[in-house]
């Protein structure tokens, strides 16, 4: 997650004098926000190289221009939104160069292990990686920044009715792919459970 | 599944990321930064645009023109020519100034002999001695690479180093915050106080001496479970008293879990002046020492 420290002074100096070209402050700022940044990348695209390459461009993005953001303080909504946006790219990029299934992930991120089952979360990363990648950015930013769906709006740019559809189609989807799962039969899209 | 267990099977499977990104990340980022110039500052004008017709935007146009062209005549000299200098103003040039050269200069005139005054927003060069030109009471500290002095008040400094991350800062403790996050009195034991946190591992502590005062310096860690702000930090001072402070919007520098960080306590003229460092655990070995001989550079002339 993208942080601030505790009074968010430092990093407000740091984007002050990176936009006003300043490297230096900007390689500051970048080695702080560079670990949240890809953190929320992988949230939306769930793969280790695509998220590393949406934050390459988001960060190169985000240098470019600075200039343009008019209130300091509302970096992380911005940067959270290049990220977004740099995360769809690397989506259609990949959407055109794979196939439609993916070779499934043979690792999992270094998590705690939590309560969810192992056929459950495999179920939803099949079904989240089959999202559309604007339905996947509201859900990571709802439930991995933890943001209210006016800020998830906000920091999309989007209506925040907008949001809430999507937000609604994408859970609907990922409820019913692991109650699909969780029934013995063939799923109605012919897949094996 | 019922609603309430999906969502948090939802949000636990979201949250199921990696929290460090690859090493050679940020790496990539910064060799290619010299090859990408930033953009001009633009105005509001011209976002407009897209979503304007042909007739509205040409409109603007002229109408913008017309506002500059009223403006030159208004308040340009009569007798400026083709060849008179450009005016000093602070807009940024759209090229990159990439070396510390650019900081603001020091202020001519120091508040102690032998010490440069730093200046809000400078970058201090390494081995130069700066005092700061508010603080009471009054101390002075050599300058680390690439650290960026912030000013705020004559209570709290703040510095902030360049790569790797770190937050550095120095305050006149008017108040302090117990684990809770509730704001309380400045301990009469710092020290003590600190090491009995339950939210802090402490790793040292060592007696240190700043020219003639005294003072305790505390390395420690953040737990993990820590009681955070909705910034994601705990804070420990504040400049300002009890009633003036509040654990959501930080007294000085914050501490993330998992954070290292060094705390040097200082007694001086009936104060308690505490100076702080903190960084990721992944680059502490990296700037740990540097942060530490920052600190144990400070001074309090009598």
């Amino acid at each position: 997650m993208i942080r601030l420290r505790g009074g968010a002074a430092v990093q407000d100096l740091l984007v002050e004098r990176a936009r006003r070209g300043d490297r230096d402050a900007f390689s500051a700022l970048a080695a702080r926000v560079v670990d949240g940044c890809y953190s929320l990348a992988y949230a939306v695209l769930r793969d280790a190289d695509l998220a590393r390459d949406a934050v390459q461009a988001a960060l190169l993005g985000a240098w470019r221009d600075l200039p343009d953001l008019r209130e300091v303080e509302k970096f992380d909504a911005w940067l959270h939104r290049l990220v977004v946006h740099a995360c769809y790219a690397e989506a259609r990029r990949e959407r055109r160069w794979t196939a439609a299934v993916r070779a499934f992930p043979t690792e999992h991120p270094t998590l705690p292990d939590t309560a969810i089952s192992v056929a459950d979360r495999d179920e939803l990363e099949r079904a989240f990686r089959r999202l559309p990648p604007e339905q996947r950015a509201v859900v990571a930013l709802r439930y991995y920044l933890d943001l209210p769906l006016s800020e998830v709006a906000a920091t999309l740019g989007i209506p925040p009715g907008t949001a809430r559809s999507r937000l609604h189609h994408a859970t609907r989807q990922l409820r019913a792919a692991v109650e699909a799962d969780a029934r013995p039969a063939v799923t109605s899209e012919g897949r094996l459970p | 599944m019922n609603r309430q267990p999906f969502e948090r099977d939802l949000r636990t499977f979201v949250s199921d990321v990696p929290e460090v990104a690859p090493r050679d990340l940020l790496e990539s980022v910064l060799i290619e930064l010299p090859t990408v110039s930033q953009r001009r500052r633009r105005f509001g004008v011209s976002r407009r645009f897209p979503k304007m017709s042909m007739p509205l935007r040409a409109l603007a146009t002229v109408a913008a023109v017309l506002v500059v062209a009223l403006a030159a005549y208004t308040f340009l000299p009569k007798s400026s020519g083709v060849g008179s200098n450009p005016s000093p103003g602070p807009a940024a040039s759209p090229t990159a100034s990439p070396s510390p050269v650019a900081s603001p200069e020091p202020t001519p005139t120091p508040r102690i002999a032998g010490a440069i005054t730093v200046s809000d927003g400078a970058t201090l060069d390494s081995g130069v001695r700066y005092v700061a030109p508010d603080f009471e009471p009054i101390f002075t500290f050599t300058g680390s690479p690439k650290l960026i002095y912030g000013l705020d008040g004559a209570r709290h400094a703040f510095f902030g180093a360049t790569t790797p991350s770190t937050d550095l800062g120095v305050v006149d403790a008017g108040s302090a915050f117990d684990e809770s996050g509730k704001t309380i009195e400045v301990p009469s034991d710092v020290a003590a106080w600190i090491h009995a946190r339950t939210d802090l591992d402490v790793l040292s502590t060592t007696p240190v001496e700043l020219g003639t005062t005294s003072a305790t310096l505390i390395e420690a860690k953040v737990h993990a479970d820590a009681h955070t702000n909705a910034a994601g930090a705990i804070n420990l001072f504040c400049p300002g008293a009890v009633d003036k402070c509040d654990f959501e919007e930080g007294g000085s520098i914050g501490y993330i879990p998992g954070n290292h960080l060094l705390v040097m306590v200082a007694p001086v003229a009936g104060k308690t002046v505490v100076a702080m460092a903190t960084a990721p655990e992944t680059s502490w070995t990296i700037v740990g020492g540097d942060a530490e001989a920052f600190l144990r550079s400070f001074q309090f002339p009598s």
